[in-house]
């Protein structure tokens, strides 16, 4: 689960190989004086290496990109401010299956300037740019998963750069405090801690693709969502011999709502209060964590995951097969979108035949 | 774990620790020896135990289960909330934890080495985001109940996490109750039913059992204990920190704070034994009975138990007295590397030691780590084995003769008792010290036992040192003093 325990792999012979390949194209187009400019990261530390470099309008130059990181990186950079970045790298979390093959890089052409492709650990791919006649600021991020929180830069188009800025190196301040980052890169992680407004017994599920949320294991449900990275657990572990840990561990990204804020199923009356007991949880590698619990003396398992579209959750919902009450389940669809793979609407409640209720799904998400 | 009051003293005591045990001295025959942890593990050790194949489940602070054997290191599970005791069923492999929120049952149902349930067996313990409500176990009767114990609340305010929670305390005591039984150790049955078990404990950090089923704790010093003591849990037993009456049926809509100290100390059940705080532990941890079969040296069926904050290991041996066990303590090991909290022999004898260190300036170097203790099935260490009562004083016993002469010279004994206050202030001084006399010393056993005929007082702590005693074969004790906890003197039978 912990990052820093894994081992770097280098893929070194990939890497030299592609250098000689690097070298014969080289070779092979007529030699351009260009200035290079060189991007790599802060390893471990989900960081380019670079905060901003700085171009004259309509200069020419190499952009390389080698990741010397433990994860698969690319570098884009587009044309607008940072709320643009991060609606760049939304749309590009948002692409599921095609993300691979398009090199994470959305279809967004009128804010796409540059890309290089998808590096493994090791490799390095660079870009022939012209830089915009438009002086100004130019973000370049990493669109992959959860990445584009801390990973961006700033590219500058100036006409008059002073010389002794013309590339500020990323500076790493990570083990000045206590920071300790959990960040979600292949499948989904847990982590149980107290958490900063969350309840005692919570069970916080991070993904790679920066939805995450805090289970409320005593009362069984989302307590709340979060967007952007997973937990810094620096005050849940301690960080030095001074540090007792034991505290809650802090959310990274922004918080949303999800659903009810209370238990949301009722059993047969709508206005009864059901007793429910948490039973743990199931993880199986990739998969998205199945909550268990019981409703009345009734077994459920809630399987909860990013919702398909949007901000929220998917929650799968196996109930006990020897329910014969009606199940409903409450969801304020006035501040929530909500689609049910079963059931009928009155109001916020959808109600569930016992026939239909054995295996349902709810996505609660709201527009991004 | 434990807490120290005025902020200085943390300081000025650590240092003092750090610079007092730089090199390991251990009794003669008894190995210490270093377990490499990987790069990049943290193992700040909370819990520890032994499956019937050898392989060492170490749980972590961090919320880790690492399996262990050879120079293997595996992960089994991890994402837990602090993880501070584990059962590992001797036949069926099956593996249980105490988190801070739960007990959790660990299930690896494809095989692949990893746990892939975690099965939540009970949480009907109260717990709020208070710092110091620690859950800590793990032990399990032949029935098959599972045993644990959990800490009382912080009152102090900014560590408490929250100011929203209402911290009951009684006479103004530190520690109080912010949630459902705290200050409880409770029993869970293999179906999950949870019963509230003893209460009145306060940092309740260790537990062990006997292969009798008799349940042990340790307590740590603090506000209603003058000092950490080893104590038996049975149904219903008050040990003396009040504030978890509050969850006591027969308590329901008292005042407490209308109960006088003196009520209280009448309702407790006194320690069986006092460890020395400040000069013994400050924190002790998990006793762990030495049921080896000789394998670990002279010392069957005593407890073994580790402090941390002075990273040293302890012996006690326990004795019935008038219907409850009391008995003595002696160091052991000093200068392990980090703060010792678990203990667990392997089949072999050998003792694993689990260390943590981080939050409270443990002496030694390290921050976490595992030790191991090895006797080496030949050398006798030259230490007492045992302290006693007989109706006449105490019984010392020896691992091997001693010299004679010196043994039988009053001049060789210091002795000095107090008494550790019962009250709601934090910890309590040496009151009342005073020196005993010896009256007359008797050998038996071919210089192996002595008896020293003495008057004796209830409710004392008893210091015997032994200055300058030196075994037959010549060598001095390691550990030459012992601390005998006399709630009851013996009337009649023997030791």
């Amino acid at each position: 689960m912990i990052a820093p325990m894994k081992s770097i792999p280098k893929n070194t012979r990939w890497c030299s190989l592609f250098l000689l390949a690097l070298a014969v194209s080289s070779l092979c187009t007529p030699a351009v004086a260009q200035r290079v400019v060189s991007v790599s990261t802060l390893p471990g530390k989900m960081r380019f290496d670079v905060d901003q470099f700085t171009l004259t309008p309509g200069e020419k130059v190499r952009l390389v990109f080698t990741n010397n990181d433990e994860m698969l990186h690319n570098l884009v950079v587009i044309r607008g401010d940072e709320a643009t970045s991060l609606a760049v790298a939304q749309r590009a979390w948002a692409m599921g299956a095609a993300a691979a093959e398009r090199q994470f890089v959305p279809d967004m052409p009128d804010h796409i300037l540059h890309h290089t492709k998808v590096l493994e650990p090791g490799q390095q791919d660079s870009i022939d740019l012209v830089a915009p006649k438009v002086e100004g600021s130019y973000p370049y991020l990493c669109t992959l998963p959860g990445h584009a929180f801390s990973m961006k830069g700033i590219m500058l188009v100036k006409a008059n750069p002073e010389p002794d800025k013309l590339v500020v190196k990323a500076v790493d301040k990570s083990e000045e405090g206590s920071a300790f980052v959990l960040q979600p890169h292949h499948h989904p992680i847990i982590k149980r801690a107290f958490v900063e407004n969350g309840p005692p017994r919570s069970v916080m599920v991070g993904f790679p693709g920066g939805i995450n949320f805090c289970f409320d294991a005593e009362s069984c449900f989302v307590s709340f969502g979060w967007f952007g990275p997973f937990l810094d657990i620096g005050p849940d572990w301690g960080r030095n011999a001074n540090q007792r840990g034991g505290g809650p561990v802090k959310v990274l990204g922004e918080r949303f709502t999800t659903g009810a804020g209370r238990f949301p199923l009722r059993i047969g009356s709508k206005e009864l209060t059901p007793q429910v007991h948490f039973k743990g949880y199931q993880v199986r590698g990739e998969q998205a964590p199945t909550f268990e619990y019981t409703v009345n003396g009734a077994w459920f398992m809630e399987t909860i995951e990013p919702a398909e579209k949007g901000i929220g959750l998917k929650h799968t919902f196996k109930s006990d097969p020897g329910l014969v009450a009606p199940l409903h389940f409450y969801c304020d669809r006035s501040q929530y979108l909500v689609e049910a793979s079963a059931g009928d609407w009155d109001g916020n409640w959808l109600t569930l035949d016992p026939e239909v209720a054995t295996t349902f799904t709810l996505q609660i998400y709201q527009e991004p | 774990m434990r807490l120290f009051y005025p902020y200085m003293l943390i300081l000025i005591s650590a240092l003092s620790f750090v610079n007092a045990f730089t090199a390991v001295k251990a009794p003669a025959g008894y190995l210490v020896e270093t377990v490499t942890i990987p790069e990049g593990i943290t193992l700040g050790v909370g819990g520890l135990a032994f499956d019937q194949h050898g392989v060492l489940y170490v749980t972590t602070r961090e919320g880790q289960v690492w399996r262990h054997k050879g120079d293997q290191w595996q992960l089994f599970a991890d994402g837990m909330h602090e993880v501070l005791g584990i059962y590992v069923d001797q036949v069926s492999d099956e593996v249980w934890v105490m988190q801070r929120p739960e007990l959790t049952k660990l299930i690896d149902q494809d095989g692949d080495g990893r746990a892939d349930i975690y099965r939540t067996v009970s949480a009907e313990w109260g717990l709020t985001d208070n710092y110091h409500e620690y859950a800590f176990g793990l032990v399990r009767d032949q029935d098959g109940n599972f045993y644990g114990t959990l800490n009382t609340s912080l009152s102090w305010a900014g560590w408490a996490g929250s100011s929203k929670w209402d911290i009951g305390r009684v006479h103004d005591g530190k520690m109080g109750r912010a949630a459902r039984y705290r200050g409880w150790s409770f029993r869970v049955t293999p179906q999950g039913e949870f019963t509230p078990w003893s209460m009145g404990m306060r940092s309740p950090a260790g537990i062990g059992m006997n292969r009798h089923g008799e349940i042990f704790y340790t307590d740590n010093q603090g506000d209603w204990n003058g000092s950490s003591t080893l104590q038996q849990i049975t149904k219903g037993r008050f040990h003396g920190h009040p504030s978890s009456l509050m969850d006591h049926p027969d308590f329901q809509g008292k005042d407490l704070n209308a109960i006088s100290v003196e009520d209280y100390r009448q309702m407790r059940t006194p320690p069986s034994v006092f460890f020395i705080h400040g000069d013994l532990a400050n924190s002790p941890g998990e006793p762990v009975f030495d049921e080896t079969g000789g394998q670990f040296g002279p010392f069957e069926d005593q407890i073994f138990v580790g402090d941390q904050t002075r990273s040293n290991l302890m012996r006690i041996c326990l004795e019935k007295v008038q219907g409850q066990y009391q008995g003595a303590i002696f160091n052991f090991i000093d200068g392990l590397q980090s703060g010792v909290v678990r203990n667990q022999f392997d089949s072999q004898g050998t003792l694993y030691v689990g260390q943590t260190g981080r939050g409270w300036r443990s002496a030694g170097e390290k921050i976490f780590g595992l030790q191991t203790v090895r006797w080496d099935h030949q050398t006798t260490p030259v230490e007492i084995l045992a302290i006693g009562l007989t109706p006449e004083g105490f019984e010392l016993r020896f691992t091997q003769p001693m010299d004679s002469q010196l043994l039988a010279s009053t001049e060789q004994y210091a002795i000095e008792h107090w008494e550790y206050l019962y009250r709601p202030e934090y910890g309590s001084p040496k009151a009342g010290k005073t020196q005993a006399q010896i009256e007359k010393i008797t050998l038996s056993h071919g210089g192996m036992r002595a008896l020293l005929h003495m008057p004796l007082l209830e409710g004392r702590v008893y210091q015997i040192q032994l200055k300058g005693m030196r075994a037959a074969s010549g060598g001095p004790l390691t550990n030459p003093m012992g601390w005998y906890t006399l709630n009851k003197r013996r009337l009649n039978e023997r030791f």
